[in-house]
């Protein structure tokens, strides 16, 4: 084994391999920060160029040069704009932007970046050290054991439903219920999906991410009538950035759990790098000595979502080369050309090519740190954008947010689906609904009806008893679900005055599931109804309680009315506004194309904001040029071109 | 003003796009004449990345140079499965210059179980070119043996949807006799082959490529082929119809049949129904040639992740999916029997 890692070692130091390595490292930073290329897509158009290198070695450091990165690079666009550029940094928003908002943009960015850094390096020595143990855990994780870990990470939903439990259970349910829209497999049922086609395959966690988290901030910022993302007159500097560092090592035992925490959910396969985000984002919140301050701008809230993060991936790749068992979509792809490049994994590569294994586990750990060194040091010039006036942020975040939802999946429609959940985001931020607790109910969702479904299949009704480790797990899970409510028990926890919610949103959602819950009947088996029914119902229970919240809420709000700064009606007004802005430029893409639509889009509102002429059209030229050159030229997909130009055609 | 003149211009301008579409001349031109510095487009019914996406690129390329067209514009169009590709194809203007590729069972399934949606009629696409002709390969825990297979009981069959995987291991169950079920619902091979490893599930089917990945890994064997022969890539893999003692003739049906010839793996080059007939010789022709390239092959060898590609003409495959379509009804009436084996 040493003799192995010693050789491994020197491989790595090959200049050719590193600089691979450097130029895939690149790639990969651009597609984690390009919102809409998705790692599993990013790597999927990058896949046939590891072909082109004449060894192994190289070709291996290519993927994981690409591979490692990308959730750093995602950090970049959360934290800074609000807008997860992979789905699985979703849970970085949720501090990492009130940051960047108070100013402290650099000091996120360096605590996050640095806490993936050090993930990633950190479950390269896990992984080492573990090895033997890996194939047994997995293996001894069947359906029952899996549908008890991801009963574990809804049971982190209590931490997550931010003020109102009630109103956080909601949010969680309706994004289970969600989740399944589409064909399930196991029965043939095509469930709310109104005969469209597009609705087959159900919604993409990807475009629903970018939806209730990337739009809402920006429809704020106007409803608000803020100028710019932060609140502060301070530049950011590297100073900042080195302050973020430090963080990570002031909290160095938070970090140290997050990185278990993602390196376990690595190994297991099928659970997904968002879990392991939400999860340790969840833990953290439920240790903290102040969990009231999440999700208002502190640097724990960024570093333990992206410490989970990066941890998972020599787990994760580990798995995929040494027992041949993909953790993931893009592992499945990764494994597939491992054949082709001539590699067979499974236990015989831990054997046979023990020194080519662990080079990729180091190759692992080095890309980690020259991504983090590269974004550490932009990062202080990178953080100017939470400067940059709403004028020219708002029209070209949203271009590249609805474009990047069209490249995501080459579907229009998908401009459909960001527009409802960024209007449903919005509403849900404004009414107190935790978008957190949706989005891991949403994640999660899918996954607790799959094993589920096969628990009962393999294990029979009594399934939840059938191994040690399942009971241990749902013991694990209520203990969790409770945390919350026993340390606010034992701290005498004040009773909650509502001051944000809406009668008329909670009713629409109580006959919108009415509706689901009525339907779900119709679905003839249990298989496809039982979650449908129990998530409906949980909400039309807890929606009943919470009515008498809700208008007692109304009557607060009148009262309040009177003192506010921006008055309600004048917010509205400023709500229908942005989005019609939005809506306009989805049907004009719709109908002429992005080439067309982005720069007339750009032009048109910075002329309406009063912008010149020349600024206008310069801003609208460096944008679609932006935007061309990333999706089509680098990523090789193909904007679409509009209606006309295909009826033309 | 100024809106409105902005607003009069891009109506202008769309109006007359559409005009000039419209306008232009597509009569008695020689299939030569045509494509040359035309612009084509081409549908992968698949997200980019992934093999499908891979073959598509391949024939853009190849094709591109043989026509001699100005331009193919690939459009990834993944919706629905896709049925989203398929039915842009079936849809689209058929003066030859839309092209696509389809998985022939997925195309010929969505029809025989109605599938909401699909709408299109697979006998009447415009058949230019095929690569592939995967078999089906049933594979089982490493060390099991046929004799153990039929003597256990409550075996389970890890499989995708009914469809497809599910309806080939009901097939299995159904031939040998075994006391065992189908569970549906596994996303991809992958997670098949894992429930495989763990001992929930015994055994799996799945294309021979599939086969082939975990069968290096020794995390699966081979069973048997899901037809009426034995493959040169698996000379030691019996044939289904080897191992089942009595056969029905339906049964036979089924596995030599159904299986065996019309739903093996095979990718089409198609195009929307009512080509004019000069214009579909012609990229038969192309097709043709070009499927002789060694350049080609190695691509498609290296796209498909298996190197025993067959290839068949246009003509060929039109009449399997014809004769395939002709069965309709039996199809459906026979894969009805294997519910049974659904958990």
């Amino acid at each position: 084994m040493i003799n192995s890692l010693g050789e491994a070692a020197v491989t790595l130091m090959d200049p050719l391999l590193l600089g691979v390595m450097a130029g895939a490292i690149i790639i990969g930073l651009v597609i984690g920060i390009l919102p809409g290329i998705s790692g599993m897509l990013g790597v999927a158009l990058w896949l046939p160029f590891v072909f082109l290198f004449p060894t192994k070695e190289l070709a291996l450091a290519f993927l994981i040069g690409m591979h490692s990165v990308v959730y750093t690079g995602g950090a970049i666009t959360s934290i800074l704009i609000g807008v997860p550029g992979e789905s699985i940094t979703a849970a970085t928003c949720l501090d990492g932007f009130p940051m960047t908002q108070k100013g402290e943009g650099g000091r996120a960015l360096g605590a996050g970046i640095s806490a993936s850094m050090f993930g990633g390096i950190v479950s390269v020595l896990l992984g080492l050290a573990t090895i033997p143990l890996l194939l047994p855990i997995i293996l001894a994780c069947k359906s029952v054991e899996m549908l008890c870990m991801v009963v574990l990470g809804l049971s982190c939903l209590a931490s997550l439903t931010g003020g109102s439990a009630i109103k956080g259970t909601i949010a969680g349910c309706l994004g289970m219920a969600v989740a399944l829209i589409g064909f399930q497999g196991a029965t043939g049922v095509y469930r709310f999906t109104f005969n469209s086609i597009f609705l087959y395959e159900g919604l993409k966690v990807v475009v629903v991410a970018m939806g209730m988290f990337g739009l809402p901030e920006m429809i704020d910022m106007i409803v608000k009538g803020q100028e710019t993302i932060a609140q502060t007159i301070k530049r950011p500097k590297l100073v900042q950035v080195l302050q973020g560092v430090g963080e990570v090592f002031r909290h160095r035992w938070l970090s140290f759990r997050c990185m278990i925490i993602g390196y376990i959910i690595g190994i297991l396969p099928g659970i997904g790098g968002s879990t392991s985000s939400w999860m340790s984002y969840a833990q953290a919140k439920q240790t903290s000595k102040h969990p009231e301050l999440f999700g208002t701008g502190i640097v724990e809230g960024v570093i333990a979502p992206q410490a989970g993060l990066n941890s998972k991936d020599a787990g994760d790749w580990l798995c995929t080369m040494a027992f041949g068992i993909p953790g993931s979509g893009v592992m499945a792809l990764i494994m597939a050309s491992f054949f082709a490049l001539g590699i067979t994994p499974g236990p015989s590569m831990m054997v046979e090519h023990l020194p080519l294994a662990l080079t990729v586990l180091l190759a692992i750990g080095v890309s980690n740190v020259v991504a983090g060194i590269i974004c550490l040091g932009t990062a202080p010039y990178l953080a100017r954008v939470s400067y940059v006036h709403i004028d020219f942020l708002f029209p070209t975040i949203i271009a590249l947010l609805i474009a990047a939802a069209y490249v995501s999946e080459g579907l229009m429609a998908n401009l459909i689906v960001v527009i409802i959940f960024g209007g449903l985001g919005f509403m849900m931020k404004k009414f107190d609904y935790s978008r957190p607790a949706f989005l891991l109910g949403f994640i999660l969702g899918h996954l607790f009806e799959y094993y589920l479904i096969h628990s009962m299949k393999f294990q029979g009704p009594l399934f939840f008893v059938s191994s040690p480790l399942a009971i241990a797990l749902l013991a694990l899970s209520i203990f969790v679900f409770a945390l919350p409510a026993l340390r606010s028990g034992r701290k005498g926890a004040k009773k909650r005055v509502e001051l944000k919610g809406s009668p008329f949103f909670l009713i629409f959602l109580l006959l919108l599931m009415s509706y689901v819950f009525a339907k779900s009947l119709t679905f003839g088996r249990w298989e496809a109804n039982s979650v449908f029914l129990s998530t409906s119902g949980i909400i039309l229970i807890l929606g009943a309680i919470q009515v008498r919240q809700e208008l007692r809420a109304r009557r607060t709000q009148a009262a309040l009315q009177a003192g506010a700064q921006v008055g309600i009606n004048v917010e509205w007004r400023r709500f229908g506004q942005a989005m019609g802005w939005i809506v306009g430029f989805s049907v004009t893409a719709y109908l002429v194309g992005f080439l067309i639509g982005i720069p007339f889009f750009l032009f048109s509102y910075l002329r309406k904001c009063g912008r010149g002429w020349v600024t206008a059209i310069i801003c609208a030229v460096t944008t679609i040029a932006f935007i061309y050159g990333m999706f089509e030229v680098a990523f090789k997909t193909q904007l679409y071109r509009g209606l006309i130009w295909e009826l033309s055609f | 003003m100024l809106k409105t003149k902005w607003i009069t211009s891009v109506v202008l301008l769309s109006l007359s796009l559409i005009g000039i579409s419209w306008a232009a001349p597509t009569g008695d031109v020689k299939p030569e004449e045509f494509y040359k510095s035309s612009i084509m487009n081409f549908t992968c019914p698949a997200a980019a990345g992934g093999n499908v996406d891979g073959l598509s690129r391949i024939w853009v390329n190849f094709l591109k140079g043989e026509l001699g067209a100005r331009a193919i514009v690939l459009a990834n169009r993944r919706g629905g499965g896709g049925l989203e590709g398929y039915m842009y194809l079936w849809n689209a203007k058929p003066d030859g210059r839309a092209l696509g590729v389809g998985l022939r069972e997925v195309i010929t399934m969505n029809n025989i179980l109605e599938e909401p949606g699909a709408t299109y009629k697979s006998e009447d696409y415009s058949f230019i070119f095929t690569i592939g002709n995967e078999p089906i390969v049933c594979t089982v825990t490493p060390g099991i043996t046929l004799d153990r297979l039929k003597a256990g009981k409550g075996w389970k069959f890890a499989s995708g949807t009914f469809g497809s995987s599910g309806s080939l291991s009901a097939t299995v169950i159904d031939a040998l006799g075994l006391d065992a079920k189908v569970v549906l619902g596994f996303p991809s091979s992958s997670t098949s082959r894992l429930s495989v490893q763990q001992g929930e599930s015994v055994g799996m089917t799945y294309s021979l490529a599939t086969a082939l990945e975990g069968m290096k890994m020794k995390q699966v064997e081979a069973l048997c082929i899901v037809g009426g022969k034995r493959h040169p890539a698996l000379p030691g893999v019996p044939a289904l119809t080897e191992l089942a003692t009595t056969l029905t003739e339906e049964q036979r049906f089924r596995i030599e049949k159904l299986w065996g010839t019309w739903q093996t793996k095979s990718w089409m080059l198609l195009g929307p129904p009512g080509i004019p007939k000069d214009r579909l010789d012609y990229l038969r022709k192309k097709a043709e040639s070009i499927s002789k390239r060694s350049d080609f092959r190695r691509m498609v060898n290296s796209a498909m992740d298996y190197e025993g590609t067959d290839y068949r003409t246009g003509a060929e495959i039109e009449k399997e999916v014809k004769d395939l379509m002709k069965e309709n009804a039996r199809i459906r009436r026979t894969l009805d029997e294997l519910h049974k084996y659904v958990m």
